[in-house]
């Protein structure tokens, strides 16, 4: 029953110029330190159900790998990244290429279903932040401990960066992404450049 | 210049890094490893200030944060001057710029002395409430007298070059104090594998054991120190803490810890590096491992510069190879205080005399002072320091058995050099944080932490001072508290250590308070005979006492004069130490700076600045930015030369002459999805949602349970099952977690999920009457007005990008809202902007937003409306579905008695008689503005604007009664003593028809 919801193509076919926050801006590059924002990738947010073993499993086949039910974890299959959020919300990010169709497959699969399903590439942006100084910098600007005991490779958690919010994933042993969202990825850019000054030298 | 009282040898300095160091405008030398204060000792520098209210020479007394007397004025340039440093703490470094704080006009004569030589009766303690409270309107010109002669440091006037952060840190155990017990609980722990923090003030880490003379587990006690420290770096699991201060203890182990990263390397820090760096840490469990700090004795002008604490005349001489002098005269309650004058001896000085104010000392310092021929005299105290600039001698006197009087005559020995102790007081600060009050205990001679606080603690901190017992009670605390095995104490020679005695003020013939003054609080020039007059003058709690007198109230908090403060008071009112108690103590221990404090988020980082996708346009246009929320958004764009006033005049037309466009990305944007959807909007809105069909857009208002409203906006129906809702930029988070709270709390059965969209969708809002023919050139849609009516909206293609159109309106315009995935919104604009240039397309911003909306009467929710406001109040009850099945929120508020007043506040327009007048927001109206004051007030302008459209003001107000008052006139009378005249009007003030918006 999918008109029960509006669905609107939002991926252009044409040659549209398209651009992330912080498209202006260098990768900044130290000897222990590298932030960089990540190419344009499709971003949405999901609720289901876990109680509901039909729903969880129609939504973990469209998605193409088994939605993550540990709290603050995240499984990757084939470039594609699911992160838990809450216990019936997860956010799943992946290449956009595979992004444009996702949403329609979506509510095809979940038909019948109550569920939610909304893409926020456009408001999202993923920093990448990695090097030998990559967690004493998160350590600045986020509360939650992420020491190695604490926060093992995989491990994601919504929290506040700086004065903003955003969810840090750990994704090797040095490095991390941030899921920020675009209106505040000039302010975070900027604090984390400031935070990773003393590992550029 | 020659170091005078250095040593040859021994010492933690390094001679091979001569440091050179400027004092007062001349240059010194000192070492690698000094202080200053052990540098400008090492120069016999020690008159380093003048006392805050008598203007009395000072000298260095401590070695530590308990210092009370050299606080210094540090800083090579304006910007980096740093006030209030304490040079006991400061390290030095090449090129260290150094002054006195103190003095008035200068060091070497102060104003004040004149009335501090006098003697106590010029200025007794409440002193300044007693004199400068009357009249009360001249305390302004008191004060600012009293502060600049007082001299507390100068701030600088240029900013602060350097950066500061703050890191979050968690551990298991956070260990304060890096002395011998600091040490042996992170090894306990350490080596348990635990996480560890282990935090300690000084530059190098072992405490007490870095200038001690015994030996530790076969080795001097500072190799034991720096082995053991070099076992924690080792550890992965341990993180070391030097130069950091733990400033706070709050809630759930919580501690804020100081680390002062650059300090002692130059005036400004490093490129790349922050200058000071707040942790935050969050601990499983907290230790103390403060130790002690040394309790001076009380006497008569103890306040000379060379009268000193026993303990740091053996740390400067065992730590940084600095005698202060040559002649030492000792006076001691406890054994522990003989180390200085073996210190001294051994270290080519001669000690003239050491007092004991016990009759018969048994321990084995007082044999070993014996045994090196030292003269001590039993029984007696130093009563007076005799010098005018420095100390020449000391006056000494046999005591009474209880040391509460003199007995014998009295006696002068020389000295250059007056070494004090009355014992010790555990570092409980930190245990006392959370209200806890550490409590006395009559056999360590010394207030405790409270057993009732969470902090684990051991060693010095529980007035236990000998090594090996410290020791191995700090590993059995830790081994005990986190069930790990406890740590093989090193071997410590244990010793013999008679009973202390319970000695504080040492009594002078002439009694307290006619004898010299006897300094109780150095920093505060408070004395013992002040503590007894403001005991006399009826203070009894210890809190009132401390407020009287400024007792603990300096830089230092009284660190080394509190507990003497406390006894001479308790003596005063015939109660017991134990029955007076502590004043409370609060964070910070030692001062802060604010830029620690702060960390980064000054500046430019201060808060965070929200953009669109449109931003580079708008700064490339020349847009002036308006803070809405967090949100920049462009508020005009002036062309050039133009005033603001210009620029919104000629956006303000453009719009509804041909055509504008505005960047509306930045309002809220809740994405609402589920079976119950529906039905959420009916309940969340006043107005009905039943009937809107998909593809249809409604306006809202939502209310609180007062009824009163909070924020509007259109909500777009995109499915059935699916809803777009907009809301005002600033309440957008505020709107998300109201539906939240409703949804998750009061109505879990309804099956409805939210997400927050903002962000996601920039939106292009073009309008004006030629919006619909700019349009028509970047899409395919139909955008007639017969396919594409007021009110609806359509999944279109926009310049390439699919996106939705709503054919909503804020001006009163044909008005179309193009949403386009965010990282396309540049393109989209950009692309309007090429299609309208036919049109002269114009950019406007929030001022001309406001102007046409008010022209149009339309509301804006937290101007218009303050919290108090009911929709029916703003004459909207069209919008308010009183027949909706389930009693919507607001519903029964905006039924009280109150809310249906008539002579309630409603929102009405304001036409000015004298059109070119432009009313003031805010301005108060009256009906009778001859009423003699105070006027009966019945509203207040809430918007107001030139209107260019009308071609002449315009305003809305809240006015009691005003939607029966069409057609009244209200007074506004102003500041300046005009007094405006307008007339109450409905407040559409152009195209009251809306055959614009529609057509």
């Amino acid at each position: 029953m999918a008109d029960l919801f509006s669905s609107v193509n939002q991926y252009a076919t044409g040659d549209v110029a398209l651009r992330t926050p912080l498209f202006d801006k260098a990768p900044l590059k130290g000897a222990r330190i590298e932030l960089a924002e990540l190419p344009i990738a499709g971003h949405f947010n999901l609720r289901v159900d876990p109680a509901n073993a039909d729903a969880m499993k129609r939504a973990s086949d469209c998605v193409g790998v088994a939605l993550p039910t540990q709290p603050l974890s995240s499984v990757e299959s084939n470039g594609t990244r699911v992160h838990w959020v809450a216990p019936d919300e997860w956010y799943v990010l992946m290449p956009r290429d595979k992004a444009a169709g996702f949403e329609v497959a979506f509510r095809e699969a979940m038909s019948g279903l109550h569920y939610s399903i909304v893409d926020v590439s456009g408001g999202q942006t993923v920093l990448s932040l990695s090097g030998q100084g990559a967690r004493e910098v998160l350590m600045k600007g986020a509360a939650v401990d992420v020491h190695d005991s604490a926060f093992p490779v995989g491990k994601v958690v919504g929290t506040a960066i700086a004065k903003s919010s955003g969810m840090i994933v750990r994704t090797g042993d040095d490095s991390y992404e941030l899921l920020i969202r675009r209106s505040f990825a000039n302010y975070l850019w900027d604090w984390l450049s400031d935070a990773c000054q003393e590992f550029v030298q | 210049m020659s170091q005078v009282n250095r040593l040859q040898s021994g010492g933690r300095i390094d001679r091979t890094r001569p440091l050179t160091f400027t004092y007062r405008g001349k240059t010194y030398q000192g070492y690698q490893g000094d202080t200053l204060a052990s540098a400008l000792l090492a120069n016999d520098l020690n008159l380093i200030g003048r006392s805050f209210k008598y203007g009395r020479r000072r000298g260095i007394m401590a070695a530590g944060a308990d210092e009370p007397n050299a606080v210094m004025q540090l800083g090579a340039t304006e910007a980096t001057q740093v006030p209030n440093a304490r040079a006991t703490q400061q390290e030095l470094f090449e090129g260290l710029v150094s002054a006195p704080v103190a003095g008035w006009p200068s060091v070497d004569f102060d104003l004040k002395s004149i009335s501090g030589t006098l003697g106590g009766k010029l200025m007794p303690v409440g002193f300044y409430y007693k004199t400068f409270m009357w009249p009360a309107s001249l305390w302004m010109t008191y004060e600012k007298f009293i502060r600049k002669a007082a001299g507390m440091g100068k701030s600088p006037l240029e900013n602060d070059p350097d950066t500061y952060d703050k890191m979050n840190q968690y551990c298991d155990l956070l260990v304060v104090g890096a002395g011998p017990a600091g040490l042996m609980a992170a090894l306990t722990a350490g080596r348990a594998g635990k996480r560890v923090i282990l935090a300690d003030e000084q530059s190098e880490m072992g405490g007490s054991l870095l200038c001690s003379t015994q030996s530790v587990g076969g080795m001097p006690a500072a190799d034991w120190a720096a082995q053991a420290v070099a076992e924690l770096s080792a550890m992965d699991n341990v993180l070391l803490l030097p130069r950091s201060t733990a400033t706070g203890y709050h809630d759930h182990n919580f501690v804020t810890v100081a680390e002062r990263r650059t300090e002692h390397l130059a005036d400004q820090a490093p490129e790349g590096q922050v200058r000071g760096r707040m942790h935050r840490v969050r601990a499983g469990q907290v230790m103390l491992c403060t130790g002690a700090h040394e309790r001076p004795l009380v006497f008569a002008n103890n306040d000379l510069p060379g009268v000193m604490m026993a303990s740091a005349v053996s740390t400067y001489i065992n730590r940084y190879a600095v005698r202060p002098g040559q002649v030492l005269a000792l006076c001691t309650s406890n054994d522990y205080g003989y180390q200085a004058a073996i210190d001294w001896h051994q270290s080519g000085g001669k000690v003239s005399v050491i007092c004991d104010t016990r009759s018969n000392p048994t321990g084995e310092l007082y044999h070993k002072a014996l045994e090196l021929g030292l003269s001590v005299k039993t029984g007696h105290g130093i009563i007076e320091a005799i010098g005018s600039k420095r100390v020449v001698g000391a006056m000494m006197a046999e005591l009474l058995d209880d040391g509460a009087g003199v007995s014998g005559r009295s006696e002068n020995v020389v000295a250059d050099v007056i070494a004090t102790s009355g014992g010790f007081s555990p570092v409980v600060h930190l245990s006392a944080h959370l209200g806890q009050k550490p409590v006395w205990d009559e056999q360590v001679l010394g207030f405790l932490p409270n057993p009732n606080c969470d902090l684990l603690s051991a060693g010095g901190t529980q007035g236990v001072y000998e090594l090996a017992d410290a020791m191995s009670q700090a590993s059995q605390v830790v081994a005990e508290a986190m069930g790990v095995s406890a740590v093989e104490t090193p071997e410590v020679a244990a010793r013999n250590i008679g009973a202390a005695m319970g000695m504080y003020l040492i009594p002078h013939p002439a009694g307290t308070s006619k004898a010299p003054k006897q300094f109780v609080d150095l920093q505060n020039d408070v004395t013992a005979s002040g503590i007894e007059l403001a005991c006399r003058e009826g203070f009894e709690s210890i809190e009132h006492v401390k407020r009287y007198t400024a007792l603990g109230f300096g830089t230092d908090q009284g660190k080394s004069s509190n507990i003497n403060g406390v006894a001479i008071a308790a003596k005063a009112q015939g109660k017991s130490i134990a029955d007076t108690g502590t004043t409370m103590f609060r964070p910070n221990y030692t001062p802060v700076p604010f830029g620690t404090v702060v960390g980064r988020d000054c500046g430019d980082l201060f808060d965070p600045k929200r953009y669109t996708a449109m931003q580079p346009w708008h700064e490339a246009n020349g847009a002036e930015f308006e803070d809405v929320g967090q949100w920049k958004r462009p508020w005009y764009f002036p062309q050039a030369g133009e005033s603001m006033h210009e620029a919104v005049n000629r956006e303000a037309k453009a719009v509804r002459d041909s055509v504008g466009i505005l960047d509306a990305s930045t309002l809220g944007k809740i994405d609402v999805q589920g079976p119950d959807a529906r039905e959420f909007m009916n309940r969340v809105y006043t107005n009905g949602w039943a009937k809107l069909d998909v593809g249809k857009c409604r306006y809202g208002l939502m209310c609180g349970e007062d009824g009163m409203l909070f924020d509007d906006g259109v909500t777009a129906c995109l499915g059935d099952n699916h809803f777009l809702m907009t809301t005002t930029t600033g309440g957008a988070a505020r709107v998300y977690e109201w539906l939240e709270l409703w949804a998750q709390t009061e109505w879990p059965d309804l099956e409805v999920y939210f997400n927050t969209v903002t962000d996601h969708w920039a939106t292009c809002t073009i309008s004006g009457p030629n919006a619909r023919k700019v349009l028509e050139k970047v899409t395919d849609l139909d955008v007639s007005n017969e396919n594409f009516k007021f009110m609806d909206w359509k999944a279109a293609e926009v310049a390439g990008v699919p996106g939705r159109i709503f054919r909503i309106s804020f001006t009163g315009e044909s008005s179309f809202e193009i949403n386009v995935p965010a990282h396309y919104g540049l393109h989209v604009w950009e692309a309007l902007i090429e299609a309208g240039k036919e049109f002269n397309i114009t950019p406007y911003g929030t001022e001309t937003m406001h102007v046409l909306r008010a022209e149009k009467g339309f509301i804006i929710a937290g101007q218009d409306t303050d919290g108090s406001v009911h929709p029916y109040d703003l004459n909207m009850g069209w919008a308010v579905g009183m027949k909706k099945p389930f009693p919507f929120i607001g519903k029964r508020g905006m039924q009280r008695q109150d809310c249906v007043r008539e002579d309630r506040k409603q929102l009405v327009g304001l036409k000015t008689l004298d059109p070119k007048v432009v009313l003031e927001e805010g301005a108060q109206a009256v009906l009778d503005p001859n009423h003699p004051k105070p006027m009966p007030m019945v509203g207040h302008v809430t918007s107001s604007y030139w209107s260019p459209n009308c071609g002449h003001s315009i305003a809305m107000a809240l006015i009691k009664g005003g939607l029966s008052k069409m057609g009244e006139h209200v007074f506004f009378p102003m500041a300046d003593g005009r007094v405006i005249e307008a007339e109450i009007c409905d407040p559409v003030f152009f195209d009251p028809k809306g055959e614009r918006q529609n057509g």
